[in-house]
Order: structure tokens, then C-alpha cells, then sequence
């Protein structure tokens, strides 16, 4: 019987991305969520078979940042909603981060 | 012939040195040189007594937009321009952000220096409210060093600005205000709302067609407040941008606007633009992916018992508690741009004073 290897990256917003994410575009600001989605989940969710994302340890998240970056993977065309159920897993210490948990798969489960 | 004593030979030397540069800067003058400055300069701009947004709003905001043209007017000629601050007995946190944020247009856009004029004549209450708000910062000098103690427990937090979506500075006000906010205004909510407000300025407050010459596109300037008696909390954010009622129609959501102000029996006043603009982020229409961040924006209010949200924008005013309860007044006279202020009274619990003695309200 084969083992089967399966990649997983993991991926810290406060670290590997900006401690103070904020913004919708590119266009708004260093730190978007157009930013994040572009530069560092994409590339990760193509090259791995599972992504998971913390998202603790930073003040907060506004509807734009998580909208874009993580809606838009499905708005965009870039990924299934099915296949982001297998693939992406969202992380948190603190119970706080849950509502941004439930609001970013919100936005996934409801774009088109 | 009378004699020339030591004392009267230095007098007729003094006075004749007196004449001789008297003459000379008589011929550089005809010659094209400058005159010394006046102390009395050509052109002032007084403040009304009462700035105060809420009890005297068509009067500060007729000053701001004569105080934005002279400013255009003066450094386009490069001229100096006097801003005459003794009159002011009332000052309100939104009117003194309006004011720095005035300012610090100034001395951003046409890089000319100000400096304060008659401080030391300024009512010691203003002065101290200046100097908190960065009046001083602002103009690159130093605060006079004895600003009087009075009896005003208002005090001001300094004001922070950018053009873009900067989380940093959003945490960098709630790190300022820490000690007074408490636990009851989380970090988080403020976080979001304030992020969510320079989000939508950057997108929607300078749209491309947006011809004035005043404005720096994109910027926005904020700022809190706290009253040390009433346990009043104030946070702010103003931007100088096309305002929420012009700016609404042409966001791509007519659809949505049109179904809401519909269900809701809305005009096409200001107020009710403003109040379209909340409730769009409610609607599950088409582009249900857009609109949410004055909601988050709203909530912020709403986290706390006491909140309160005033929106001003155009001719609009509106003022929402967490209650639900809804106040609505139509100024004569219109904003340039938007004014978002949240409030909380934390009178029911306690709260950290400047000095970081926890006390009771």
C-alpha cells in the first residue's frame, strides 16, 4: 500500500504577511487583502495540498480585507468552493477569532 | 562757545549714527529693498467664539471653507496668511481636528511655513487644547512652555493622519487612548472601524473626477478626545472628499440603493443618503461581496452600551445610538467632505485617568 504525501504549508498573517492587515486593493494600501491573496495564499494553495492559515495575533479584520482575499478566491474563478473546503483550514488561539473564522468562510460559501 | 562734555559728545555721536542708517535704509527702500515687516499683518482670519460642531455648526463650517479659500488664495501668491485664535472660548474635538486638519493641508500641499500668532493671548483652555490636538507639532515650534492649568477637563488626543489603509495608525490611536478606553472598547472593534473608515475614504472620498483644488487625494486625519468629568470617550475620523451623498450614487450599487431607499420610504436628502449608506452593507442583493464596511463601521457604536455614532456628510447629519434611537438634521450649510465620530460614556464603570489612577465616575 502507498502512503500518500501530502504537502501542507502553514501560513501566519502576523509573521508572514503584516501584523496590521487592512484595505480591500492593492490600491488602498500596503496590506490588503488583494495583496495577501495574490502574493502569498495563492501561490501556496497551487503548490500545496493543504494551507492552513492563522490568522491570530493581530488586532482585527475588517469585511474588505477578508472579502478580497479570501471571497475572492472563489469570485475570482481561482478556486472552487468545494475545493477550498479540502484544502484550506483556518487556525486560532483565542476564542476572539472565531467570528473572523466564520465571517471569511461566509464570504467563500456566498460568492459566485 | 559752550563745551563738549564726554556725556553730550556720545549723544551727538549716537544720534548722528541714528540718522546716517535712517538714511541709508531710506535709499535701499527706493532702490527696490523690502520694508520691515509690519507688526500688524495685512491679512487676518478670526475664528468664531463658539467652535463647537453640535451647537454652532453652519458658523464653524462657513469659517473652515473661508479658512481652506484663503489658505489657496495666500500661498498661491505666497503671501502669509494670519489665523487669529483669541476669539475662541468654546472648542469641540471635531471642530479642532477640522481645524489641524486645515493646517496640516497647509503645510503639506503648499509647504509654507506657519507659525502662532498672540498665543501667549489665546484663552488658556484653547491653548491647552491646541497643544494636545498638535497645533504646535504642526506648525514646527515650540509649545509656550507655561500653558496656564484650568478648570476644562476636556483633553485631546493627538491627531494622526495618512492616504492610504493604515492598520498601524489605527492601533497607534488605540495605543494612545489605552488608559482611558478600558476594557469596555476593545481593541478589535476600533481596530476594524477605524481600518474600514480609511478603506472607504481611499476608495469612494476622491473619486477621479473630483476637481478641487484644495484637497490632497485620499487623506484623512483622525483623532480622540476624553472628559475627565463626564466620562465621555470620542473618537474621530474626517476626510475632505467628495462626501457620502455624491459619492453613493456612483459606487456601482443604484440597485441596491434603489431597493433600500424603496423599502425604507427614503428622499434623496443628504440624511437619508447617509442612512441608505448604513444599510447597505445589510442588503443580500447582487455585489453582496461589497458594502459591509460602514456596517463594521456602525457596530463599533454598538459594542458598547453608551455608543454612539454621528455621521456628517454634504448638508447631512446623523446620529445613531446603540439603542437604535436615530437623530436627523439637514444643515444650510455643507461639510467639505465626511466626519465620522463615535462616543462612549463610560460613566457606569470606571476609567483610567491621564495619570493612571483607576477612579470611579
Amino acid at each position: 500500500m502507498e502512503d500518500t504525501i501530502v504537502s501542507t504549508k502553514i501560513i501566519n498573517i502576523a509573521k508572514d504577511f503584516s501584523l496590521y492587515p487592512a484595505g480591500r486593493f492593492k490600491t488602498d494600501g500596503p496590506y490588503s487583502g488583494e495583496a495577501f491573496r495574490d502574493d502569498i495564499l495563492v501561490p501556496s494553495l497551487q503548490s500545496h495540498d493543504c494551507v492552513q492559515v492563522q490568522i491570530g495575533e493581530v488586532p482585527g479584520y475588517g469585511s474588505s480585507f477578508l472579502e478580497e482575499a479570501f471571497g475572492g478566491l472563489v469570485r475570482l474563478g481561482l478556486f472552487s468552493k468545494s475545493e477550498l473546503k479540502e484544502k484550506l483550514k483556518i487556525d486560532y488561539d483565542e476564542d476572539s477569532y472565531a467570528t473572523y473564522a466564520d465571517e471569511l468562510w461566509d464570504y467563500i460559501n456566498a460568492a459566485n | 562757545m559752550k563745551k563738549l562734555t564726554p556725556k553730550r559728545y556720545k549723544r551727538l555721536l549716537r544720534l548722528q549714527d541714528k540718522r546716517f542708517n535712517h538714511r541709508i535704509r531710506r535709499e535701499w527702500i527706493r532702490a527696490g529693498g523690502k520694508r520691515r515687516r509690519q507688526s500688524h499683518p495685512s491679512f487676518v482670519l478670526r475664528t468664531p467664539e463658539n467652535m463647537c460642531l453640535s451647537s454652532n455648526h453652519d458658523s464653524v463650517i462657513t469659517f473652515l471653507a473661508g479658512l481652506r479659500n484663503a489658505i489657496t488664495e495666500r500661498a498661491q501668491q505666497r503671501q502669509p496668511l494670519t489665523v487669529d485664535f483669541r476669539p475662541i472660548r468654546t472648542l469641540s474635538p471635531g471642530a479642532a481636528l477640522m481645524l489641524a486638519a486645515e493646517l496640516d493641508r497647509w503645510t503639506t500641499k503648499y509647504q509654507m511655513p506657519l507659525s502662532p500668532w498672540k498665543y501667549r493671548q489665546w484663552a488658556p483652555d484653547i491653548a491647552r487644547l491646541l497643544s494636545e490636538m498638535g497645533l504646535f507639532d504642526l506648525l514646527k515650534t515650540k509649545a509656550p512652555h507655561k500653558i496656564q492649568q484650568s478648570e476644562n477637563t476636556l483633553r485631546f488626543f493627538k491627531f494622526l493622519s495618512g492616504n492610504d489603509s493604515n492598520g498601524q495608525l489605527a492601533d497607534q490611536l488605540h495605543s494612545t487612548m489605552s488608559e482611558v478606553l478600558g476594557p469596555d472598547i476593545k481593541k478589535s472593534d476600533m481596530y476594524v472601524a477605524l481600518s474600514e473608515a480609511m478603506t472607504n475614504v481611499v476608495q469612494h472620498a476622491y473619486p477621479e473626477n473630483y476637481d478641487d483644488k484644495h484637497v490632497i487625494p485620499n487623506k484623512w486625519w483622525m483623532a480622540g478626545s476624553y472628559d475627565t468629568q463626564s466620562c465621555q470617550v470620542t473618537i474621530m475620523i474626517y476626510d475632505q472628499g467628495v462626501g457620502i451623498p455624491k459619492s453613493l450614487p456612483v459606487q456601482g450599487f443604484q440597485e441596491r440603493l434603489d431597493w433600500i431607499t424603496g423599502k425604507l420610504k427614503l428622499g434623496s436628502n443628504d440624511c437619508d443618503m447617509i442612512k441608505a449608506a448604513l444599510e447597505l452593507g445589510r442588503s443580500r442583493t447582487k455585489n453582496f461581496n461589497r458594502g459591509k464596511g460602514l456596517q463594521q463601521i456602525l457596530q463599533f457604536s454598538q459594542s458598547c452600551p453608551s455608543g454612539l455614532i454621528r455621521i456628517i456628510s454634504g448638508h447631512g447629519e446623523l446620529c445613531r445610538m446603540s439603542s437604535g434611537h436615530e437623530d436627523k438634521i439637514l444643515h444650510e450649510k455643507s461639510l467639505g467632505g465626511t466626519f465620522i465620530q463615535w462616543e462612549f460614556n463610560l460613566s457606569h464603570g470606571g476609567y483610567y485617568s491621564e495619570y493612571q489612577n483607576y477612579k470611579h465616575c
